[in-house]
């Protein structure tokens, strides 16, 4: 009745869930997106290097958590974890997510972020929680074609360069008389 | 030695450092075994020996064990999700995300956190429930039940303040609506809504307030009547049986003892402790049978809890926007029949009947005091106490099922099959 050993298939049947469990809830929590884009651009970077230089620079890239915490807009955006080649010119044209900002001098990302115009969550770091297509996410990502919505909110709407629409739409709003 | 590392375990122990943290090694004898409860800081609530019906299953379903389990179990991840959250609107809801995407086992540890929570919730009425079905409230063990119901309360109270802290939708609005129940008590309920948002209405003040209330006060007075609880177990003869009234010592006389002996009586021992009137053959040594039962319960907890964290998240809606109220609002799940209770009477659904019932509840002993039924599960001799009890339990789970199902915008009725629970937000 005193013996031990009749306990110890229990313990391990249980012991060995447990630790299948807790296995699986790591693994699960290691195997983020990010980690894979930013290892594809490590591995991008260190195939292009011409010289020992750009070599060495491109292996001591870190794989962590990008954030910009823009002054004054009151955000963190975490985009940069995956759009990590939003500032170098040479991927202009690749493929998301490793793909240069067009324009970037413009509205360097360092700056402003990005949600402030493509709105999304910048919190997040997994692609659909990010871009918002998520339930209990109300600003979802504007589709390109919609972007230039969000230069009102700090250029006055009559004369932006570059968004042509945003101008011809509020031209047409006082031309129709839209207001009052 | 057959297992290299139990090897060197038994070297360490026996070493001169050893034999100074181990007082009593690992139980190699009957004696040992009573011993290793006695001597050890971390097991001498437990006796050296337990009677054998302590350890059936069936006896208590371990229910009182589970919910200390997932106390423990919730005091860990707690403690680890602190080093991540600031109780301030402004970034309460942030810190959530954070823990959710960039914080390594975030997800699990919030997640684990939440489900024990709402099991925990489960686990301590069903404690209830159990403790009742088989009489184990009665003498002497009243005032046990008393501080088991107070740590019911508290269980109610831990869950509540920590809903608020995600700072979101949900749980902005189930606190307002519950906060809102406590203002209808008459005279006080201003003032009691008052104490506890720190305001008129869920504001930062709030939510430093439930915060502390959640992470310090609650956790420290349950600490504090869990001791006395279990201790309390203990000094109240162990579990409740069914042969318990029927060995009473105290109706032995000395002189029934027989003349005719060498040896003298030196008093009789009454009352419960220590174990009483016990057949030595029901009993058995708690090392290693009622301990390494109590171990793998635990670990058979936390694999429910990890099944729950790792395969289902803990919900998050919105960030909370105190102008764009739910439509419907709803409390927390175990205050829904609460909710309900209050859609058709504020005073009397809110609070005079919950009242009623929990002075009913706690008065519950001293009120049933047959001593008929201990120990055994339904007995028949307490038919009208059981209806009763279960009359009330069956009222009480069907208006929270009613609120959680059947209530959608407005409070109207819904069949859950047939519409969506929330209008769009």
């Amino acid at each position: 009745m005193n013996t031990v050993e009749k306990y110890y298939p229990w313990f391990a049947a249980l012991g060995v869930t447990i630790s299948i469990l807790v296995l699986l809830g790591y693994f699960k929590d290691e195997n983020r997106e990010w980690k894979y884009w930013q290892r594809e651009y490590i591995q991008q970077e260190t195939e292009a290097a011409t010289t020992e230089q750009e070599l060495e620079r491109a292996m001591r890239i870190p794989v962590e958590i990008r954030q910009i915490l823009p002054i004054g807009l009151d955000r963190i955006d975490r985009c940069t974890s995956c759009h990590i080649a939003v500032e170098d010119p040479l991927y202009d044209g690749k493929e998301q997510p490793l793909a240069y900002h067009p324009n970037h001098s413009l509205h360097p990302v360092e700056k402003f972020g990005c949600t402030v115009c493509h709105r999304g969550q910048g919190l997040a770091t997994e692609r659909e929680a990010a871009h918002g297509n998520v339930k209990h996410w109300d600003q979802p990502m504007l589709v390109m074609e919609h972007i230039e919505a969000s230069c009102a909110k700090c250029h006055a709407a009559a004369g932006i360069p570059g968004a042509s629409r945003l101008v011809r739409g509020a031209r047409l709003f006082e031309e129709q008389g839209c207001i009052g | 030695m057959k297992n290299p590392l139990m090897h060197i375990w038994m070297r360490f122990a026996a070493s001169r450092v050893g034999r100074s943290i181990f007082r009593v090694g690992l139980p190699r004898s009957n004696l040992g075994r009573a011993q290793a409860m006695v001597s050890s800081f971390f097991l001498h609530l437990h006796p050296a020996k337990v009677h054998r019906r302590s350890l059936k299953f069936t006896t208590t379903l371990g229910l009182g064990l589970i919910s200390l389990y997932l106390f423990l179990i919730l005091i860990f991840t707690g403690v680890l999700l602190m080093f991540f959250y600031v109780p301030h609107p402004d970034q309460a809801y942030a810190n959530m995300k954070d823990l959710e995407f960039v914080v390594s086992a975030g997800s699990l540890l919030r997640n684990m956190h939440r489900w024990a929570a709402h099991l925990m919730v489960l686990a301590v009425f069903l404690h209830m429930l159990r403790v009742f079905y088989t009489g184990a409230y009665k003498t002497p063990r009243e005032f046990n039940w008393v501080v088991g119901v107070t740590l019911l309360l508290l269980t109610l109270g831990l869950s509540f303040t920590g809903y608020l802290l995600p700072w979101d939708q949900l749980a902005f609005w189930a606190i307002t609506v519950g906060t809102n129940i406590a203002g209808y008590a008459p005279l006080m309920g201003e003032r009691i809504q008052f104490i506890l948002l720190g305001g008129n209405s869920v504001d930062s003040a709030s939510l430093l307030r439930f915060y502390v209330l959640h992470v310090m006060i609650l956790p420290g007075i349950m600490l504090f009547l869990l001791a006395i609880h279990l201790w309390r177990v203990r000094k109240d003869g162990g579990l409740a049986r069914p042969d318990e009234e029927a060995v009473t010592v105290s109706e032995m006389e000395e002189s029934s003892l027989p003349a005719n002996k060498s040896y003298g009586l030196m008093g009789l021992a009454r009352g419960c402790t220590p174990s009483v009137g016990i057949n030595p053959e029901d009993e058995v040594l708690a090392w290693p049978n009622l301990l390494f039962r109590e171990m793998l319960l635990f670990m058979a907890t936390l694999i429910v809890v990890l099944l729950m964290a790792v395969f289902w998240n803990a919900p998050l809606e919105e960030i909370a926007n105190p102008i764009h109220p739910p439509n419907p609002a709803k409390a927390p799940w175990y205050f829904l029949g609460l909710q309900e209770l209050v859609a058709y009477s504020a005073l009397f659904g809110g609070v005079i009947v919950p009242s009623l019932l929990l002075v009913a509840l706690v008065a519950l002993p001293y009120i049933d005091r047959s001593p008929k039924g201990v120990g055994a599960w339904f007995s028949g001799e307490r038919k009208v106490a059981i209806t009763l009890f279960t009359f009330c339990v069956l009222a009480a789970v069907i208006l929270t099922v009613i609120g959680t199902y059947f209530r959608g915008p407005n409070w109207d009725w819904i069949w859950p099959w047939l519409e969506q629970a929330h209008s769009g937000h």
